[in-house]
């Protein structure tokens, strides 16, 4: 048992090697964080295939004025799996499983707080997915109601099938899982920091970590409230969202948004600190501005809290309400905007060493700030009701997600490869997909922005000829075809490397916190003895032990 | 064998005393429990869960169409037992964890059955309550809004009381046998703390259903 | 575990057992949820069983001594972390590549702030001018500075907001006096910055901001404070904005300079060493 623990799937083939079937085993029930989070990058890889596949589907489908590639009612459900899927089981789990893997490495831990409670996590957030996907093969068929499942769309005089319930139920179950990840983030952060590690010296991404998760606790059981008030309209008879006896359609949007705006910062923030690992690494300089950038992350998970309105401007709320949210959707920009110079400022004058971590960190810096500004735009009520729920809302939302969230990950992934595996991800193959998606992913969402501002909405399955439109959507589907060879690229990247790759040895990067002085692939306990660390960068101060950090910090 | 092998030139990094401790969660002096630590993030989201709960009810207080309204359905007597017996257990179970500090096991776990007992005792009187809703008011979830709001948010505390029910037994299971070490068990605590919390949220719910909104 | 013996002697580490019971548990809720959503009793059923055998099984590996091992110690160590001692290289002013342009000395950030008063004070003149010589008496400009806050004056007539308002008056001081604070502080910090004689910074902080300020104020106000915009003589606000600017400049270029240590150089003295440096 202990050889299958300590021995990875991934480890060169040698003489001592486990049968596959005892290895399997070893991965079913282990509680090793390091091993959660490679599954939970798995599984996200997987599902990111299959939502992918939707989406390029639905791409194809408007390419041409009334095409009738997918029908009405497929194309519906496809939009509603692959929003869902990227947000809850690609997203999350990604964001989730990459901390999951680095945080306590990265605090000197030898594991989450509650390593048992940490494999629940990555399990129902596996079995929810798999339940919201088991709607495939219920009469019916899946939901066919967009992610944000507006009522009483989801009703059962709408939705008949119990693909809802499907939908509804796994998401529920995921939640449970996402929750605990999120306790036992928190708890590990404040509990298992190593000896000298004060909160003020965690790595910027362990911050990060603790706010995302402290925004997690707060926004996703009113996610599940407002599911399991879902569920008791359509199972037991409840009338919470059913307008015919007095139910609110709008109570929903509220309780939905409540959670579906500060998640859209749960999907950012760690990509934030993903970056704030890279970018400082690469640019072989400090963090500029540790101090501010962990303010701004708190001001961020606060103010994120209150914005949620400025998805339902059209709703047409009351002015006062209208003039809040706006407002307060624009003061987000700030702290962001603070992080954004602190992350070029870090980049300036630096000595920039442009691996494949570094590019993607170069894209998400670029992109990310693109996705900002339209954010801004839409932050207008007025500008909002002239665009919302057109392709601008779409374009907008996907410049973030993948400029942002996207590259983040894949920065944080190309980073961390080598520690998780021992083995260095192809850096060809990361640089042409690096490429291809960067490339794909402006030529499918910058026409999007122009079709939405030509009027064309977001959600339909065809249009008519003549609006102008098809340039547009076509210019989209070519990027779409662009970009779905860099994830194949990906998937085919990691899988390969794991018997090509160069080895990476212990610190591939000249890096500086602490998990780059495990082995790599760290052994389960990750440290044999517990260090004590004295400033941000303790590596740096075992490098350079004449001009260590802590006499400045 | 260590990790960070210290370099004569930074001596300070790694202090000679560092010998590995023991188990995986070994923490270091004054940073807080884990498993106390993780129990408030855990009542953090249980709050967030109820809020939610609760503003619904309070959403829909005044919008009920047909059917009984909370004036005419809702009596005080029998809630006014329910909500004393739950007020009472707070009591019973902070009571049981001071004597079992005090290392007076037999005290502790005859509080702590209290505990239990007046813990079923609110089921009961929520079921029999229940009862005559549904039979004399004729309010179920799906008569009207006040009936959805009302059994969402009643229930799911019933619910979680249930839950506390559960873990008390299961802790008092587990002393009986004698494998509850210490005299301030983790498990004692951390159940303690949840049945306060159950508590509270029933303060929250009595005042906002029973008082403000009848 | 390859000899039984050798692992044996090593050091261990105790450390949560692998278990099924988190799989198992989670696998109950999804099915439970299969049978809630098809309505299907046996998927409950089922659902309902894995749950309860995880939980029961999950809670007693929870015991002491039940849910853990001891795991060897018995992975390659890690390479130790060489030290690289003089390979860091700390620009220094004269050196290629550095940037750093400290003033040795800056004004106080109480001079920005004394400024802004001065300022303050001085600013309501020309507006006070304004209102005599336009007819309306000394009240009306501190009225329509208050509607900045205040959105019930739209409904006021001109009479009204001629007439002294003690509301108003105490609000219209409170915006005084904190904007004018504010921008004195801004002056505290940014004059300084500028480089080259005195002169050209109370060119700026007494022209070039006003003008600024002034533009902006036009373009803004229709949105902010529509009745200031629809009665003031912009010719006027630009004046008073003037001798506020000139005031405040004056009084920070003025005042003594001093020496304040950069941030993370430890409190020492000037010489600027970029600490968390780069290397070459």
């Amino acid at each position: 048992m202990a050889t299958a623990e300590a021995e990875p799937a991934a480890a060169p083939a040698a003489a001592t090697r486990p049968p596959w079937t005892a290895t399997l085993h070893g991965w079913v029930v282990t509680v090793d964080h390091k091993k959660l989070g490679i599954l939970y990058v798995l599984m996200a890889v997987g599902f990111i295939l299959v939502a992918g596949a939707a989406a390029l589907m639905m791409r194809l489908q408007l390419w041409a004025p009334n095409l009738a590639l997918l029908p009405p009612t497929t194309f519906n459900q496809f939009f509603t799996l692959h929003g869902t899927t990227m947000v809850f089981f690609v997203g999350m789990p990604l964001l989730i499983g990459i901390a999951n893997f680095a945080v306590p490495l990265m605090i000197g831990a030898r594991d989450m707080a509650f390593p048992r409670l940490n494999a629940f996590g990555f399990w129902a957030t596996l079995f929810g997915g798999l339940l919201v996907y088991f709607s495939m093969v219920v009469p019916g068929g899946p939901p066919a109601v967009g992610w944000f499942a507006y009522a009483p769309l989801t009703e059962n005089s709408f939705a008949r099938g119990p693909g809802v319930d499907c939908w509804a139920l796994g998401l529920i179950v995921s939640g449970f899982g996402t929750t605990t990840a999120a306790i036992n983030f928190a708890v590990t952060t404040l509990s298992l920091r190593c000896p000298g590690m004060t909160l003020r010296k965690v790595p910027f991404f362990v911050w990060v970590m603790f706010w995302t998760s402290v925004q997690i606790l707060v926004v996703m059981p009113p996610l599940t409230a407002a599911l399991v008030m879902l569920e008791f309209d359509r199972q037991l008879g409840a009338h919470f969202f059913d307008t015919q006896a007095g139910g609110s359609a709008y109570l929903w949007q509220h309780l939905f948004w409540f959670f579906g705006h500060p998640e859209v910062y749960i999907l950012v923030l760690p990509a934030f600190g993903m970056i704030s690992e890279v970018v400082p690494v690469f640019s072989r300089k400090v963090l500029f501005g540790y101090e501010f950038m962990a303010a701004a992350t708190a001001a961020i998970a606060f103010i994120s809290l209150g914005v949620w309105a400025h998805h339902m401007f059209a709703v047409g709320m009351s002015r006062a309400l209208d003039l809040f949210f706006a407002a307060a959707s624009m003061l987000v920009s700030i702290p962001t905007g603070i992080k954004l110079f602190n992350w070029l400022a870090t980049v300036y004058g630096g000595k920039l060493v442009l691996k494949s971590p570094m590019l993607f960190a170069l894209g998400f810096l670029s992109m990310f700030v693109i996705g900002g500004l339209t954010g801004i735009i839409l932050a207008c009520a007025p500008v909002d009701l002239q665009v919302t729920d057109t392709y601008f809302v779409v374009g907008h939302f996907h410049w973030v997600l993948i400029g942002g969230t996207v590259f983040g990950i894949f920065s944080a992934i190309h980073y961390w490869y080598p520690k998780a595996t021992g083995r260095m991800l192809s850096e060809r193959l990361a640089k042409w997909q690096f490429w291809l998606l960067f490339l794909g992913f402006i030529l499918t969402f910058a026409p999007m922005h122009v079709a939405g501002i030509l009027g064309m909405p977001r959600r339909i399955y065809t249009y008519g000829p003549g609006r102008g439109w098809e340039l547009w959507n076509q210019l989209a589907t070519l990027g779409a075809l662009l970009q779905a060879p860099s994830y194949l690229l990906f998937a085919y990247n990691i899988v390969a490397s794991l018997w090509k790759g160069k080895p990476a040895g212990d610190d591939p990067w000249d890096a500086w916190t602490l998990e780059w002085a495990t082995p790599s692939p760290p052994p389960a306990y990750n440290f044999a003895v517990v260090p004590t660390v004295r400033s941000r960068r303790p590596l740096w101060d075992l490098k350079h032990p004449d001009d260590p950090d802590w006499k400045y910090e | 064998m260590t990790d960070l092998s210290p370099t004569p030139d930074a001596p300070e990094v790694l202090p000679e005393s560092a010998v590995a401790p023991p188990d995986h969660t070994a923490g270091v002096e004054g940073r807080p429990e884990p498993h106390k630590a993780g129990m408030v993030c855990f009542l953090v989201s249980e709050a967030a869960f109820f809020s939610t709960l609760i503003m619904a009810y309070v959403i829909f207080l005044r919008h009920g169409s047909a059917g009984p309204t909370p004036a005419e359905a809702l009596s005080l007597p029998l809630v006014l037992g329910n909500t004393a017996c739950l007020l009472l257990s707070s009591v019973t179970v902070h009571l049981a964890e001071r004597s079992l500090r005090k290392g007076n096991v037999g005290t502790f776990r005859l509080l702590w059955a209290a505990t239990i007992l007046l813990g079923v005792l609110f089921l009961v009187g929520t079921a029999v309550e229940w009862r005559g809703l549904i039979r004399d008011h004729g309010l179920t979830i799906g008569v009207n809004l006040f009936g959805t709001t009302y059994y969402t948010l009643v229930g799911f505390h019933a619910f979680h009381v249930t839950l506390g029910v559960l873990s008390l037994t299961a802790v008092l299971g587990v002393s009986a046998r004698g494998l509850l070490p210490g005299t301030a068990p983790l498990p004692v605590t951390l159940v303690g703390w949840y049945w306060h919390f159950v508590d509270i949220v029933w303060v929250v719910v009595f005042l906002v259903v029973y008082v403000l909104g009848r | 575990m390859t000899d039984p013996a050798a692992t044996d002697r090593r050091p261990t580490i105790e450390a949560p057992k692998p278990t099924v019971w988190p799989l198992v548990l989670s696998l109950g809720l999804a099915l439970a949820g299969a049978g809630a959503a098809l309505g299907t009793v046996a998927f409950l059923a089922v659902g309902g069983l894995f749950f309860a055998v995880a939980l029961w099984n999950w809670l007693a590996e929870l015991l002491p001594g039940r849910g853990h091992e001891a795991e060897p110690i018995a992975g390659p160590a890690p390479a130790p972390v060489a030290g690289r001692p003089g390979t860091v290289e700390t620009l220094g002013p004269g050196m290629a590549g550095y940037r750093m342009r400290l003033p040795e000395k800056i004004h106080p950030i109480s001079a920005g702030l004394k400024g802004g008063l001065a300022g303050g004070v001085a600013m309501p003149a020309p507006a006070l001018i304004w209102g005599v010589l336009s007819g309306h008496g000394v009240w009306f400009p501190v009225n329509l500075l208050a509607g900045l806050a205040l959105p019930g004056i739209d409904d006021l007539s001109v009479a009204e907001l001629e007439a002294f308002r003690p509301t108003l008056f105490a609000l219209g001081v409170v915006i005084h006096a904190t904007i004018s604070a504010v921008i004195g502080l801004v002056y505290g910090v940014l004059l300084p910055t500028l480089p080259g004689a005195p002169r050209w910074q109370l060119l700026v902080g007494g022209v070039v901001i006003p003008l600024i300020w002034t533009g902006a104020s036009y373009g803004l106000m229709g949105v902010a404070n529509p009745v200031l915009r629809h009665y003031v003589d912009w010719a006027w606000f630009a004046v008073s904005q003037f001798v506020f600017g000139l005031v405040a400049a004056a009084v920070v270029v003025r005042s003594e300079k001093v020496i304040v240590p950069p941030a993370g150089t430890g409190g020492a003295a000037p010489p600027p060493t970029p600490g968390e440096g780069g290397r070459p």
